[in-house]
Formats: structure tokens, sequence, C-alpha cells
């Protein structure tokens, strides 16, 4: 059977934006194998709305039951404290600190974030969405948006400063 | 950075994309060229990127595990349904804006409809039918004159102007006219005519529509019926000469068209 154009447009959208999919769980969970759990939850999740004739073609709708499965997941295990942690400005070796770290303690120290704010982090280091996106998704205005991010680098930055070395 | 921006621009550049490429938003085009301007802010958002771009890089280095791969095979077959017309005409809210543009251009077709039944002078008609209904003929001046001569009656006694009836009635007896004023303080003439239960009316015409204008050639009748009298009232030179006759306005219209012979 042949695809058309915008078929195989469609379909080659919702695959290419999966590994993304599987980071954007990952770094939410923090976990690989919760992180799989949520992953295969939403496809599963979106399978069967796509028996049903009934799954969005809005690439968001993925990331956003992502984020559900997520949280899901996740509800069970201590969750952290609204924000009391130590802030700094960003410095100026902050990306050659940054190259010291590895995906996994990004993922561990995003997953330790508060929610909204784990989410918001999550979402715009993916670097998939535009703020209109984010906004969206987070159900959040633009000034709350640019709040959690804002507070999420000085924060990122004072742990940056006590586990690497300048 | 911040406090050279507004707050607006401010929370725009907290959110600013990572990539180089310039953003298809312009309210964040703006914001970033503002920023740029100014070289404090500039220095604070070149730190920032810098710093997005590290993590955002050490984002892409996440290893999608082998389980996880082996589903994009199959999910390359999931696709999403695009709405069909009919399914999303039967959605509630295309439903609800549905109905209410029904019901608006429903009203709207109503009153258009009922203003063309309406005419200058069409509420004061009909209120003079029920003039016509309760006058009794001691509230006349007697006269017993032809129709034709009321014009300069009304003009010499009363000074009203083209106070004239109109030439297919000029033969009429009239054996009464009165003049009062009505709720809106016009004055209005009365007549009262040999003939049994037909009276004539004149009064001043409301503000003259161009639609209604009543052309010298052809005189163009408009009806109102209530409380078992009809009228026909034609315009001319801003006077309404109204004809009330006790029946309906199938009975006046046909009473008409004999006279019109």
């Amino acid at each position: 059977m042949q695809l058309s154009g915008l078929e195989k447009d469609e379909r080659q959208g919702f695959s290419r934006s999966l590994p993304q999919l599987y980071r954007f769980c990952f770094l939410m969970t923090g976990d690989t194998s919760k992180a799989l759990r949520a992953f295969q939850n939403t496809l599963r999740e979106a399978a069967l709305l796509a028996s049903r004739d009934q799954l969005p073609t809005d690439r968001l709708w993925s990331f956003h039951e992502a984020r559900h499965q997520c949280l899901t997941i996740v509800k069970g295990d201590v969750q952290p404290e609204s924000n009391t942690m130590p802030e700094e400005a960003i410095s100026s070796d902050a990306a050659a600190r940054v190259k010291q770290l590895v995906p996994d303690q990004l993922a561990a120290w995003i997953a330790a974030a508060p929610e909204p704010q784990r989410s918001a982090l999550a979402f715009f280091y993916l670097n998939e969405f535009t703020h209109r996106e984010m906004q969206n998704l987070l159900d959040v205005r633009m000034d709350e948006l640019a709040d959690l991010i804002s507070h999420g680098r000085t924060q990122f930055q004072a742990w940056l400063n006590s586990v690497t070395e300048a | 950075m911040k406090r050279w921006l507004s707050r607006r621009k401010r929370a725009l550049i907290e959110c600013a994309p990572i990539t180089d490429a310039a953003p298809s938003d312009r309210a964040m085009r703006s914001a970033l060229e503002t920023a740029r301007t100014i070289p404090e802010a500039a220095a604070a958002l070149t730190a920032q990127h810098r710093f997005d771009v590290a993590l955002s890089d050490l984002v892409r280095h996440i290893t999608i595990p082998r389980e996880a791969e082996e589903w994009f095979v199959n999910a390359a077959l999931i696709k999403g349904a695009k709405r069909s017309w009919k399914k999303t005409a039967r959605h509630p809210a295309i439903l609800a804006t549905a109905l209410a543009v029904l019901v608006l251009a429903g009203t709207g077709i109503f009153f258009f409809l009922e203003q063309l039944h309406e005419f200058p002078g069409s509420a004061t008609a009909k209120r003079l039918l029920g003039v016509a209904a309760t006058s009794r003929h001691v509230q006349f001046e007697p006269l017993n004159t032809d129709a034709i001569n009321l014009g300069d009656y009304f003009f010499m006694k009363f000074q009203l102007e083209h106070f004239d009836i109109p030439m297919q009635f000029a033969d009429f007896r009239a054996r009464g006219a009165r003049i009062f004023d009505d709720e809106d303080g016009r004055r209005v003439a009365q007549v009262v005519v040999a003939e049994r239960g037909v009276q004539f009316f004149l009064f001043a015409a409301d503000k003259p529509h161009s639609r209604h204008k009543t052309k010298l050639t052809r005189t163009v009748w408009r009806y109102v019926a209530d409380e078992g009298w009809a009228a026909a009232v034609t315009e001319r030179e801003g006077v309404c000469f109204m004809i009330a006759m006790r029946g309906t306005e199938a009975e006046l219209q046909s009473y008409l068209a004999d006279r019109g012979r």
C-alpha cells in the first residue's frame, strides 16, 4: 500500500520524536527503568488511541502524555520540597564545568526538582519546543515559565559549583 | 541583565531558544534584539546561552536503551487520526456556535421582515385606527363640502400646508372635520365623510425614507389593520393621507382598487 506524502510525514514525525520522548522521560524520572516504563506506557496509550482513530496529530500530545506517565510513576517516590535550594549567578566557566558531568547526573538533578520546575527544565533542555508550546504543555503563564527556568539555572549553577572543579 | 529590559522582555529572554537560528516568534526576536543592544544585557545573555547550550548538549548525549529503540520500529505504524469534517461538526462547541448563529440569523430575518412591513407613519396610523373606532359625530365641526376643498379649509383655518385629499377621493362629501394633537404632539386632521364607515386622516409623516417616497405618477398604499378597522396610508409632500374603513385589509384593498378604476 502506498502512503501519501502527508501520511508519511505524520508517521515519520511521530517516530522522529521518539528519542526525544525517551530523553524527556529520563530527565523526568532520573532512572532508566522508570523512564522506559513511562515511555512504553505513552506508546501503548498512543497505539490504543490510534486503533480507535482518536490519536491527535498534535505532536505535543505524546509529550503531554509522557509527562503524565512520568508523574504517575514517580508519585510514590520521595517528593522534593519546594524550592529551598541555594542559587548562584551563572559563571563564565559554567559550560566547562557542565562538560565534566555525565547525562545521568543532569537527569538526577532535574528529576529531584519539584514540580512544575522539573517538567519545565526537562522540556526546555530538550531544545524541542518554543516558549509558547512549553506554556501550553505546562499550563503556566509566561512569567511563571520564565521564573521556573531562571531559578532552575541559578540553582543548577550552585550545585554545579559544589560538584565540579573550576 | 534584566533591569534594563521590560518585565515582558525579561521573561522572554529567560526562555530564549537554545539554537542559534532566529526564533519564529516576533516578540522573542524583539526581546533578543533589544537585549543585544545593551552591553550588560548582551553579556549576560551570552553567558546564559553558553550555559543552556552546554546543558542541551548533555541532554542530547542521553543514550537510548535498546529496549526503547525496539519500540521505534512499531511506533512508526502509529499515526494520529485527522478529524473528519463530520466529526468536527458534531463537536459540542461547534454545535453550540452553529445554533447561536442560527438564532441570531433568525432574529435578524424576523426583524428585517418586520421592518419591511413598517413605513414612516405606520405607528401613528395604527393609533389613529383606535381614534376612528371611538370618534363621535359631535366631536367634529360640521361641514358639507366636497373633499377636494378640504386642503384649502385646513390651510385657511389651521395653517396646515399640503393637507390635501388625493384626487381619487375628491368627490367624497365631507360631513365634518376636526384637528387634534396626537400623543407625539403632531397635529392630525380627521374627516368624516358621507359614506358610512369611512374616515380620512391627514398628518405629518415621520422622517421621510427614500425607500417609501411616493412617486407623483403612482400612489403607493401601505396598509395597517387593527380593532376591526383597516387603513391605507400614502405619503405626499411630507403629509400622510390615510383612509380608514371598517372591515378587513382585503376589503379595503378591493375598495381602493374599485376607486382607482
